[in-house]
């Protein structure tokens, strides 16, 4: 038997079956943490705020445009709580757990080229302030114009811009990348 | 003139206007610089898109749907403990013998303040209702609404039907909302 379609899952979520709400989550849990791991750079507080995300998409399943695809709009409402998030929070924690590092240096394969580009990439995401690391995440992994990523973040687009800018200008200073 | 870092970005994020962009397309085929800015630009982007995943340390399917269900059972008042909830009966019963027990000594406190207050008889309050209950039907009786002006417009027993079957449909959609809320938050 195949898998039911989302919007199957949302209308009868939207009756009230928790159990098709909780096959979404299943479905959309990976991507929407790691929206939150790429903002936040705490695992700990990413997986907390994934749920959070699911429970908050619950509560507004009404507003779903069952003509949409699911997954980015998850993954906007986890954006959405992350920048709550971060504005509740008095100070940010800008550096990767170090507990996380030191489990993942003892792995032998942490030594593929390949992982340690994405650790490089990471430690320089996670080094950025919040609001450039929220906006490298609108743009480059939910793909939203600066329209749209000024009207998620309330900003001006001249702000959006000149943090996109310097976001990716201190990214390539991090991760090598003579490019700006 | 080369184009600025931050026209280059703007051109790969598709932010350009029409014009502009023609002129960046223009300038780069021209300018081996700007090219290569770009390519590497390019490639920053490349770097940043191809972060991989993390998969998650725990499930959370299992967790959402518990939550989802506490958050409704505390909203219905539900989250009491089950003992008690299993006890209500006895408690009950418990406080049935109570009072029962309790009946000769409030006897002995309230009947020295009912004697000592006249209750009327049966005939006086029922002679004190009927007095009552004609006063007020005599009023309505003599009771003559102020006189309303004649209306110009003719209401058909048509207009009369559609606006009770108006009514009623949205007597219906209304009660089917509010069914429809409660269900989802049940």
């Amino acid at each position: 038997m195949s898998a039911p379609p989302d919007r199957d899952l949302i209308v009868r979520a939207r009756r009230g079956e928790t159990e098709a709400f909780g096959e979404l989550v299943i479905r959309y849990q990976t991507g929407v943490f790691n929206v939150c791991y790429r903002v936040l750079s705490e695992r700990r507080e990413a997986e907390d705020l994934a749920q959070e995300t699911f429970i908050r998409a619950y509560e507004r399943l009404d507003t779903f445009d069952l003509e949409r695809p699911f997954g980015p709009w998850i993954r906007r409402v986890a954006a959405n709580v992350c920048l709550n998030h971060m504005s509740a929070q008095a100070a940010i924690h800008a550096e990767l757990d170090e507990e996380r590092d030191a489990d993942e240096a003892d792995r032998p394969e942490a030594a593929y080229e390949v992982r340690e580009r994405s650790e490089q990439i990471r430690r320089a995401l996670a080094a950025l302030p919040p609001q450039y690391r929220l906006v490298v995440e609108l743009r480059h992994y939910q793909d939203m114009s600066y329209d749209e990523i000024a009207a998620t973040m309330g900003i001006p687009l001249s702000d959006v811009k000149s943090h996109l800018f310097r976001a990716r200008k201190l990214l390539a200073e991090k991760i090598g990348h003579a490019s700006i | 003139m080369h184009l600025s870092d931050e026209q280059l970005n703007e051109y790969l994020d598709q932010a350009l206007t029409a014009e502009a962009r023609a002129a960046a397309v223009a300038h780069l085929a021209a300018c081996a610089d700007c090219s290569a800015r770009l390519t590497a630009l390019q490639g920053l982007f490349a770097a940043i898109e191809s972060l991989p995943e993390q998969a998650l340390s725990r499930d959370l399917g299992g967790s959402v749907v518990h939550a989802l269900r506490h958050s409704f059972q505390s909203q219905r008042g539900e989250g009491l403990p089950r003992w008690i909830r299993l006890t209500a009966g006895l408690q009950a019963a418990l406080a049935v013998i109570v009072l029962v027990s309790a009946a000769p000594i409030l006897q002995e406190v309230i009947s020295p303040i009912l004697t000592a207050y006249k209750w009327p008889s049966l005939a006086e309050l029922l002679l004190q209702f009927q007095t009552q209950w004609t006063a007020w039907t005599q009023s309505i009786a003599a009771f003559t609404p102020p006189a309303l002006p004649a209306l110009s417009v003719d209401i058909s027993t048509l207009a009369l039907t559609s606006v009770a079957i108006s009514a009623f449909l949205l007597w219906v959609v209304g009660n089917g909302l509010l069914l429809r809320r409660m269900t989802k938050s049940s």
